[in-house]
């Protein structure tokens, strides 16, 4: 009976895997094989904390599953429910309150509370993990959104490398002098997201969302809102200088601009690993602008950063497995290592690589990091950040950038009273 | 019996079953139960008395199958039914809400959007590629040579796997860079970029298109199939009697497809309010939730919003909808 | 020899040569649509990256490099992707005829007070969706077997994948079309040799079917390989992805288009060559009129 062999065969086989996998402690974020030099400090870094941990608990068979994923909001869930997700993975700041509420996360408060490097972390990034007194993140990195732009076209054009567009008029017009459709140039990437949109409508002196802990209103219909808005539809429809796709996601930006495709785009300096190595740009023609003021003279971009979380289903073995993993990769001798190394093996310094504390601000690189962060504000710490930011920006922003006649105050008012009622 | 004897008779019942002339297959028996014919009350051999009882015998061939249906099938749809009354977050423990899913289901915006979407759909798959597969069957039967030529290339999107196909059409339908605005760009009124995937009235008809692509060739195969049951008299005695080309194919080929046209419409209907990974890859729910489909809709909330209770109780209405169409559709077959 | 519309005499005629062959044009144009995106994936994974954003787009490639390829293997564990794939495929394809064609023979022949109860239930799974049954599973996979606070943790392997796919409602009923009409006379007659009703079923009844159960076989290796959204949700390691999967999140992490054609393109071939060395069975199959109304 071939067939019924093979079916048990296929059935006790990996059953019997899962069973010898079950426990072992797993990390993801491991750089894709396309950043290789990455991958390599990444699993030294990984090696290294290996071999201590495991001679520190004294099990010399201690392992570690690296995985190479990043968080992405719909299937993150799943994953960590599903009881075999990672033990500590990297999320970004304004999914946390979220995955908190929710059960998935484990809280750090006693780890946390008897950590030495705690008071190097801003308050300020221990307060956005903070839900309901438990804190249920570590703070590993920070970034800042800041407009990119290439130096080749940017020079060609006539402009200096020493004047950014200094506000959105200026925006406009650089806009419309590098975009050259006959050789495929579009000026100005744009994705319509809805921290993107976000950091035009502080621009503009206003708040997607207004209030605090006790409370949240929308603020995003208000004037501020509407003039960001207006703005940058007209960049699409009427000047026309965006990329030929309206709902270009980030990757697709970044793509086209190391391609030359694009001359200027809003991005965070995280990207710069792939635009050099996985999409193959020259570091040399990449500048770093901070983002144009608004037309009240504000200039606004958003901080973001990631925190490490652990799962709440992980085992006390792998808990405190996971805290060692934290606490290593934030120490001072780790992140130093990193930094060498970054340089050894030619990667750009930037400021997203390195843990939020304070012990790198006086090394060469970070005095942008400085600056771009006194403009800079976190997202608003909304409870359902995740949710919200999905029905705004597949309900409304994709309809805004889609629809040359659409009316933007209309929607933007209906999307208020929507969100006002389903999750504030 | 002398083997050669049984091996004969096995061949010739073989034929019969398979295929061979319509006019000499072997006609199925009229099946009395075995438990019900004379030599039931013989001592049965071979498995012990307990075992061949006849009732017993049944559960050992039907209890595998059905214990898999239980827990893999008839378990989750219970336990569907029971998460729709319920909140509940995955990890949480799950409190019980009574109708509110179904009522906050029968008013919410969206899911009303999503049930004209998948109309739409549906509507739009038959209107533009209904006609096609059957007017390809009927092409494909005149063939006398080149037909294995024709099923290979009109096969192949169905053999594909769904999730590169669709990708491929992803970037063929891209509104700047993809080649279908390519190819339209060749002729005389210049270039074109027409935005298939993010215009909100364009992506659904994109679907529609990449869905046909898939099932055409397939249904073309299913006609094909049925077309060549119909014997050779019929045709020649509708050429005799002079009837025209378009008359045949009324008189003859037509009523030869209706009950394979009903029930591949059946199934298209079926596929149509179930499709998820077409829409997920193509759009993901399109520009501004313009193809949202059920499939999706039930997935990010389960899994977005983290609102399963609510996810369930739109399966239990999807579900409780396609067996209420199934069991009109029968209904009306079986009246005309 | 089997005959259509159109007679022998009636073809020589010049009108139905012309618009028989007008309809050939036709189908050949439809033809070359049917295989025009095959023919685009492999032109985009040709190209170097730098040539993939053309407005519009450059129908023919400037210059070809096989780069993408070497990419797409370095990046995507074809390997691994593809024999998680065909053991889950395959053993849900056999592990399905193995749990049907039991029961289509038991439903068929077989007397039982509950045949109109099974018969009901089973069409009724028949009808429901697949996105219904998504969460349940999933709770059910992550506590085997009966989803509450203990049990078996199957995700993330692939257990998960194969378990659900071993109900199939449509090999089932198909079976039982098939089955019934099997002729009564080789069962009794074997029945009064002294066969068992188990001996009856696999020494006479399956050798004969296995027409239909390879085609069978073959249509549930194909859903499995197919599957997208169960898998989505049940695995979260990549090493356990199936290689549509992989390929999916190749496109979601950034990859660009020509890397991405190019895993596309590994991942479509082996799928091809399997199914076109079993098409001839595959096509013959349906000929089998037996389960089509």
């Amino acid at each position: 009976m071939k067939p019924l062999r093979v079916l048990v065969f296929g059935l006790a086989f990996p059953a019997a895997a899962c069973a010898a996998e079950a426990g072992v402690f797993s990390v993801w974020n491991r750089p894709p094989a396309a950043r290789a030099a990455e991958r390599k400090i990444w699993d030294e870094e990984l090696a290294d904390f290996s071999a201590t941990y495991a001679r520190t608990i004294g099990e010399p068979t201690f392992k570690v599953n690296a995985v190479s994923r990043e968080y992405v909001a719909q299937q993150f869930v799943p994953v960590m429910a599903g009881g075999k997700g990672p033990d500590v993975a990297k999320v970004r700041a304004e999914a946390l309150p979220s995955l908190a509420r929710q059960g998935l996360l484990a809280s750090l408060k006693s780890e946390v509370d008897g950590w030495d490097q705690r008071a190097f972390v801003p308050q300020v990034f221990w307060d956005a993990a903070t839900v309901e007194g438990k804190i249920y993140g570590v703070p590993c990195d920070s970034y800042v959104t800041v407009l990119m732009v290439r130096k080749d076209l940017w020079v060609q054009a006539g402009y200096s490398i020493d004047q950014p567009p200094a506000d959105w008029a200026a925006l406009e017009a650089a806009a419309k002098r590098l975009n050259d459709p006959a050789r495929g140039v579009a000026g100005f990437g744009f994705s319509p997201t809805i921290e993107a949109v976000g950091d035009f409508v502080r621009q503009a002196g206003g708040e997607l969302f207004r209030g605090g802990p006790a409370g949240w209103e929308p603020s995003f219909q208000e004037n501020p809102g509407t003039a960001a808005l207006t703005y940058l539809r007209r960049l699409r429809f009427e000047d026309g200088v965006l990329q030929s796709d309206p709902l270009a996601s980030r990757e697709e930006l970044a793509q086209l601009f190391a391609l030359g495709r694009l001359a200027m785009m809003m991005g965070v300096p995280d990207q710069m690993p792939d635009l050099i190595s996985r999409y193959g740009m020259d570091p040399g023609e990449l500048l770093l602008f901070p983002l144009p003021a608004g037309p009240t003279g504000v200039h606004a971009a958003h901080a973001g950063g990631e925190y490490f979380v652990v799962n709440a289903s992980a085992t006390p073995r792998n808990k405190a497995a996971a805290w060692a993993y934290i606490r290593t990769q934030l120490s001072p001798g780790n992140q130093l290592y990193r930094w060498r190394r970054m340089n050894e093996l030619g990667l750009p310094i930037f400021p997203g690589a390195f843990s939020t504390t304070a012990h790198l601000s006086q090394l060469p690189g970070f005095q942008l990091m400085e600056q771009a962060l006194s403009s800079a504000r976190p997202e608003p710490a909304l409870p359902k950040w995740p949710q919200i930011k999905d029905d705004l920006e597949s309900g409304v922003l994709e309809l805004l950038f889609t629809q040359a006649d659409a009316d933007v105050s209309g929607e933007l008012r209906e999307a208020a009273e929507r969100v006002r009622e389903l999750y504030l | 019996m002398n083997p050669r004897e049984e091996d004969s008779r096995l061949e010739r019942a073989y034929e019969g079953l398979l295929g061979g002339d319509v006019d000499e297959g072997v006609a199925p028996i009229p099946a009395t139960p075995w438990e019900e014919s004379p030599e039931a009350g013989a001592r049965l051999p071979g498995w012990g008395g307990f075992f061949a009882r006849p009732g017993v015998v049944a559960w050992t061939f039907l209890l595998p199958a059905l214990a898999a249906f239980f827990v893999f099938s008839w378990l989750p749809l219970l336990r569907g039914l029971v998460l729709s009354f319920q909140d509940f977050g995955l990890v949480k423990e799950a409190n019980w809400v009574g109708l509110d899913n179904y009522l906050r289901a029968m008013s919410d915006p969206q899911v009303i959007a999503t049930l004209v979407h998948a109309i739409a759909f549906c509507a739009l798959s038959l209107a533009l590629g209904f006609w096609a597969p059957v007017a390809l069957a009927l092409y494909a039967n005149e063939l006398r040579r080149g037909r294995g030529l024709l099923k290979a290339v009109f096969f192949l999107p169905f053999l594909t796997p769904t999730v590169p196909a669709v990708l491929v059409w992803r970037w063929i339908l891209d509104g700047g860079y993809g080649a279908l605005n390519a190819v339209l760009s060749l002729g005389p009124w210049g270039p074109v970029r027409i935005p298939w995937l993010t215009d909100p009235a364009l992506a659904l008809l994109s679907l529609v298109l990449v869905f046909l692509w898939k099932t055409t060739g397939w249904n073309a195969l299913i006609y094909q199939a049925a077309l060549r049951d119909v014997p050779a008299e019929v045709y020649e005695i509708a050429e005799l009697d002079g009837t025209g080309l378009w008359q045949r194919i009324r008189a003859v080929s037509l009523p030869i497809l209706r009950p394979t046209m009903a029930f591949l419409l059946l199934m298209q209907v079926i596929t149509t309010l179930q499709i998820f990974t077409e829409v997920h890859l193509l759009t993901g729910g399109g520009p501004a939730n313009s193809t949202e489909m059920i499939a999706t809709y039930m997935y990010k909330r389960s899994f977005l919003y983290l609102d399963i209770g609510y996810a369930a109780a739109l399966g239990v209405l999807l579900f409780l909808a396609l067996l209420g169409f199934t069991a009109a559709r029968l209904r009306s077959l079986e009246e005309s | 020899m089997p005959r259509g519309l159109l007679g022998d005499r009636e073809r020589r005629s010049p009108a139905v040569r012309l618009g028989f062959g007008f309809a050939t044009a036709v189908v050949a144009l439809m033809g070359c649509a049917t295989l025009a995106p095959f023919a685009w994936m492999l032109l985009t994974a040709v190209r170097p990256a730098g040539e993939l954003f053309a407005s519009p787009a450059r129908l023919w490639p400037e210059s070809w490099g096989l780069s993408a390829f070497v990419d797409a293997l370095e990046r995507l564990p074809l390997a691994r992707y593809l024999w998680n794939s065909v053991l889950v495929s395959g053993v849900s394809a056999l592990g399905q005829l193995a749990l049907a064609a039991p029961a289509a023979w038991g439903l068929a022949h077989m007397r039982s007070r509950f045949k109109p109860l099974w018969t009901l239930l089973l069409a009724a799974s028949l009808l429901v969706p697949v996105e219904t049954l998504v969460v349940p599973l999933f709770l059910e996979m992550r506590a085997f077997p009966l989803g509450g606070r203990s049990g078996w943790n199957l995700l993330d392997s692939p257990a998960a994948l194969i378990l659900p796919g071993l109900v199939s409602a449509f090999a089932l009923f198909t079976l039982k079309a098939f089955l019934g009409r099997f002729p009564r006379e080789i069962r009794d007659s074997a029945r009064l040799d002294g066969c068992s009703e188990w001996g009856v079923f696999l020494r006479f009844v399956l050798p004969m079917s296995r027409s239909i159960l390879t085609v069978l076989g073959l249509f549930g290796f194909i859903a499995a390989w197919n599957a997208f959204f169960w898998p989505l949700v049940a695995v979260s390691d990549p090493a356990h992805y199936t290689l549509v999967l992989g390929v999916q999140k190749l496109l979601e992490s950034g990859e660009p288009w020509n890397v991405v054609m190019a895993a596309s393109a590994l991942s479509v071939l082996p799928s091809l060559a399997l199914f076109m060395t079993l098409q001839g069975t595959l096509a013959r199959g349906l000929d089998l009129s037996g389960y089509f109304p």
